[in-house]
């Protein structure tokens, strides 16, 4: 920690700390932890945006199923983060957020269109990259897609809204839990 | 904004991109005047939202979202409720300057000015990337500096939330996770979670539920070993040593006269001296209490399991109502980092998706025959099953009195072996040729899969149960015969091993050590059988599939209730025996374990998950109840067999013309006068009598209660469901009819029916239950 302590102002930090849910000594590891994805880079400019392939080997990501989609969504410009775009998905898995931010943020998540809707199409990329080496026969697939649609799809538009999905997720108190990566 | 357990209303369409996706290409200029003052809590409400509503819907609970401003991309006034709801989505729409419009807000009411503070404070909650929000909050600040009004105090409350506010969010949150980390199971079985763990993920929760079922008797038994060792074998190791010389040996030789058998133990207490105090141990009276606790412990945590499995299972609801949405949404853990758990949880998750699936398909499939042949062959089932019962039974009890005469064309050895081995072996033979004979002639019996599970687990319980209980009744038949023969001396039909003594003492006779030691060969062969035919016929099975390409007889694969069975055999013989043998329960819990691996290893090696993927009962309570009914089933011979069958002369702790509960009786004969009349009435028929028909009455009545309160939950989610669904329509039609909207409308326009059908489909989703990683 002594060392990326005075990389930031303690203005910096205090300000970080107002705009995320992690505490200052979080924030450091955090940007410990970002370093480490790319040292030469980041020593150089601490606001340089590290692309995608190199942020999708942190552990945590690295064998996620929703990586790509996870950097899509919190990235900025979408093509690359920065520190501080990679700060705000650390606060965002973080265990101080609460679960209404978390719950919106898995629905961009599972949202692969960008639509603000999770369509059958977003349902089936979320399987297939769950299932990953295990795939579903496509009938198993269809099936599996209309019976998620009968539970979650109360309006029966055949896609699921930011409330629908909210519904659902909340009653799992697993969520929570799993929707966080461990600092 | 505590997380867990705030409710939000549901509804569908505010948010859906159709809406909003017009607000976002086109900025038609739809200006309603009307909607700014009709707008409500946008349905997001959250349980401490502090603003209030400003105009209430006659639906009251189930508010209605609208659609968004239209006008959203010019500067007019919005309300505070208005600008929040935005901010909700400003993800979507990058760019909007926010600063103009926090400013816009907090002018429109200027009563209340505070909406710059409070979206200044909560901004970390609000989806801006992360440089907006700096330069956000940057401009608000400036904002408020240079438009500080007067009363400075109120502003100040605001400001300065964060620390407080982060550290009061966080240790919340880690202590809510520390408690659902903690979910509770009965006994200390934290011991093979890891290879459980992977068990499940290969081939699904059913058959870890097995391995569960294994462990679980594994720590029963050993609970049970050191109840018996404690009380039992201990003081009599302090007291006698290993083994008793007057004992004599018997088929296991030496192990025959040592603690591990009944014969050992002397005939009456001892006393010790320590400390001053004369220590008396009262061995009877302890021997005979430690077996009744040994039951009744028993007993006790199968059904306190059995409640607590079920009690958890009834709160983890929500994967009840929506399985599938649950594995799917909320399945993946983010918390893994290594290769070996992700994929390991992939391949849980799709099993469990799989298994759901069959398990719907599975129900679906009834086979409609007549009514009459369904019910003839089904009696015609029954009956031949007791059949089957009855003349496993006598067969037993005449393999036992018969004598096999070989000695024409066998040696001496191999008639001594087969006399020796004759009764185990027919036992053992029974078990392993009759339940699947049994189980081929269900099908004709034409039950549902689901039933028909149930039912040949429960048969074969049965017929194990009986089978064991024929055994030890022949066997004590055959061993009480050398009393006889001690008595008139003259020699009657073959026995089990015997020593002939003829002196003038009456020979060594003691039936508990014979059918102790009968017990015993059966524990062992019934390992050894496990065993080889386990490995066998996988392995045979295996290599052919592999190297031969032989499928003819299906691949290896897992048979749970079976494997269970065989599990609830052993059991049986741990309850059987354990008054011959007080620690059996020890050694049955180490051939659990060696079964344990063996199974793991050549499942992980050699097999395939099941073809049948469903559970025999939704809870997995069903092998705890079988396996509670059949400890009941075993008590009651051996209750009744100690209590009037004569102890032994010369051995064990009894006096033979006394019998066992005498030395209990002894105990309270020395309790004091109301005490023993108390306990004399109560086992009298004026006081057991009205005891068991009140019981049963209570047993009714909860069980009417219990009916009715699942109808009545069943109502209410209808119910539920239904206004939910009416809400929304109500609510689209709304929106359509406002704007007239002609853009993509939902699909189903007849959406009456599609309601009356989902609705009649929902108690259907609420049979399934598949336990997440349990």
């Amino acid at each position: 920690m002594g060392g990326s302590q005075s990389v930031f102002t303690e203005e910096e930090l205090d300000d970080y700390q107002t705009l995320t849910y992690l505490s200052k000594k979080e924030i450091l590891h955090v940007f410990k932890r970002f370093k480490s994805l790319a040292p030469g880079l980041v020593e150089a400019n601490k606001n340089v945006k590290l692309p995608m392939s190199k942020i999708t080997e942190m552990p945590e990501l690295k064998v996620n199923p929703f990586r790509d989609q996870i950097c899509k969504v919190f990235s900025s410009s979408g093509d690359g983060m920065t520190f501080e775009d990679f700060l705000d998905m650390m606060s965002v898995f973080s265990d101080g957020a609460p679960k209404n931010v978390k719950v919106e943020y898995a629905f961009r998540v599972y949202d692969f269109d960008g639509d603000d809707l999770i369509s059958d199409t977003d349902l089936q990329n979320v399987i297939e990259k769950l299932t990953g080496a295990n795939q579903l026969s496509e009938a198993d697939m269809q099936q599996l897609i209309e019976n998620i649609m009968e539970e979650a799809d109360l309006d029966d538009d055949k896609t699921l809204s930011f409330a629908e999905f909210e519904h659902v997720i909340s009653k799992a108190p697993d969520f929570v839990n799993s929707f966080r990566f461990r600092m | 904004m505590a997380e867990g357990g705030e409710k939000t209303s549901l509804l569908g369409g505010s948010r859906s991109g159709k809406f909003y996706g017009s607000s976002r290409s086109g900025q038609s200029s739809r200006g309603k005047p009307e909607t700014a003052p009709e707008y409500e809590n946008f349905g997001f409400r959250k349980n401490n939202d502090t603003f209030p509503q400003i105009a209430h819907n006659s639906s009251g609970d189930s508010d209605m979202a609208k659609s968004l401003p239209s006008n959203f991309g010019s500067n007019r006034p919005v309300s505070k409720e208005e600008l929040l709801f935005n901010l909700k989505f400003a993800h979507l729409n990058s760019g909007t300057d926010w600063l103009s419009k926090i400013v816009a807000a907090s002018g429109s009411d200027p009563d209340d000015p505070h909406i710059c503070h409070h979206i200044k404070a909560t901004l970390k909650d609000f989806p801006l990337t992360m440089s907006e929000k700096k330069q956000l909050s940057q401009r608000l600040k400036n904002f408020i500096e240079t438009n500080k009004r007067p009363g400075g105090n109120e502003m100040s409350a605001y400001v300065s939330q964060g620390p407080s506010d982060l550290a009061v969010q966080g240790s919340g949150a880690k202590s809510a996770s520390c408690l659902a980390q903690g979910s509770g199971s009965l006994l200390p079985s934290e011991v093979w979670t890891a290879n459980i763990t992977k068990i499940s993920a290969y081939f699904g929760s059913y058959v870890a539920s097995h391995f569960r079922f294994l462990r679980f008797l594994v720590m029963l038994n050993l609970l049970l070993g050191l109840v018996m060792m404690a009380f039992v074998s201990l003081p009599h190791l302090i007291n006698g040593g290993f083994e008793d010389n007057d004992a004599h040996g018997g088929f296991f030789g030496k192990l025959s006269k040592s603690v591990f058998f009944y014969g050992a133990f002397h005939k009456r207490g001892f006393s010790r001296e320590a400390f001053g105090i004369t220590w008396s141990y009262n061995s009877p009276l302890a021997y005979f209490l430690t077996w009744c606790s040994v039951y009744f412990i028993a007993l006790i945590v199968i059904v306190a399991c059995m409640f607590l499995r079920y009690r958890r299972i009834k709160q983890m609801d929500y994967s009840r109502e929506n399985p599938y949405s649950s594995h799917l949404l909320v399945g993946w853990d983010y918390c893994l980092t290594n290769k070996e758990g992700s994929t390991t949880r992939s391949r849980a998750i799709s099993t469990s998706l799989k298994e759901l699936m069959t398990d719907e398909k599975n129900r679906a499939k009834e086979k409609r025959l007549s009514r009459k042949k369904v019910v003839t062959f089904r009696v015609l089932g029954n009956l031949f099953n007791l059949g089957v019962l009855a003349a496993s039974a006598y067969l037993i009890i005449l393999v036992a009195q018969a004598t096999l005469h070989f000695d024409d064309f066998a040696s001496d050895e191999l008639t001594d072996f087969i006399q020796q081995y004759e009764l185990t072996l027919v036992v053992m033979a029974m078990k392993l040729i009759i339940p699947p004979v049994l189980s081929l002639l269900m099908r004709f019996e034409y039950y549902s899969p689901r039933t028909q599970v149930k039912i040949e687990i429960a048969r074969t319980a049965l017929f194990y149960v009986g089978s064991l209980i024929g055994f030890l009744v022949s066997t004590y038949n055959v061993a009480k015969d050398c009393r006889s023969k001690s008595e008139n001396g003259t020699d009657p039909s073959a026995n089990i091993t015997m020593f002939d003594v003829s002196t003038e003492e009456p020979p060594y006779c003691c039936w508990e050590n014979k059918v102790g030691e009968q017990i015993l060969q059966l524990v062992f062969l019934d390992l050894i059988a496990h065993i080889f035919i386990r490995l066998g016929k996988t392995l045979i099975l295996a290599i052919s599939n592999k190297y031969f390409n032989f499928d003819r007889f299906g691949k290896p694969n897992f048979d749970v209730s079976r494997l269970n069975l065989d599990l609830l055999y052993g059991q049986c013989l741990v309850w059987l025996g354990v008054y011959f043998m007080p620690l059996l329960p020890l050694l049955v819990a180490v051939n659990q374990v060696i079964i344990f691996y063996l199974t793991y290893c050549i499942s992980l090696t050699c097999l395939e998950p099941p073809p049948k993927v469903f559970r025999a009962s939704r809870s997995g309570t069903f092998d705890l109840f079988v396996l509670a009914a059949s400890l009941f089933l075993c008590m009651m011979p051996m209750g009744v067999g100690i209590m009037q069958l004569e102890p032994s002369a010369s051995c064990g702790l009894y006096q033979p013309d006394a019998r066992v509960y005498d030395s209990l009786i002894d105990k309270i004969g020395g309790f004091p006068g109301w005490l023993r009349e108390t306990v004399d009435f109560m086992s009298t028929p004026p006081f057991i009598l009205p005891v068991t028909v009140v019981l049963v009455f209570l047993v009714l009545y909860y069980h009417a209660k219990s009916v009715s309160h699942k109808r009545e939950a069943e109502n209410l989610r209808d119910y539920l469901n239904y206004t939910n669904k009416v809400e929304n329509r109500r609510m689209l039609a709304f929106d359509r009819g406002n704007k007239g909207y002609t853009g993509s409308l939902p699909q189903n326009l007849d959406g009456g029916k599609k309601e009356q059908s989902v609705e009649n489909q929902g108690p259907s989703h609420s049979s399934t239950s598949n336990v997440w990683l349990d």
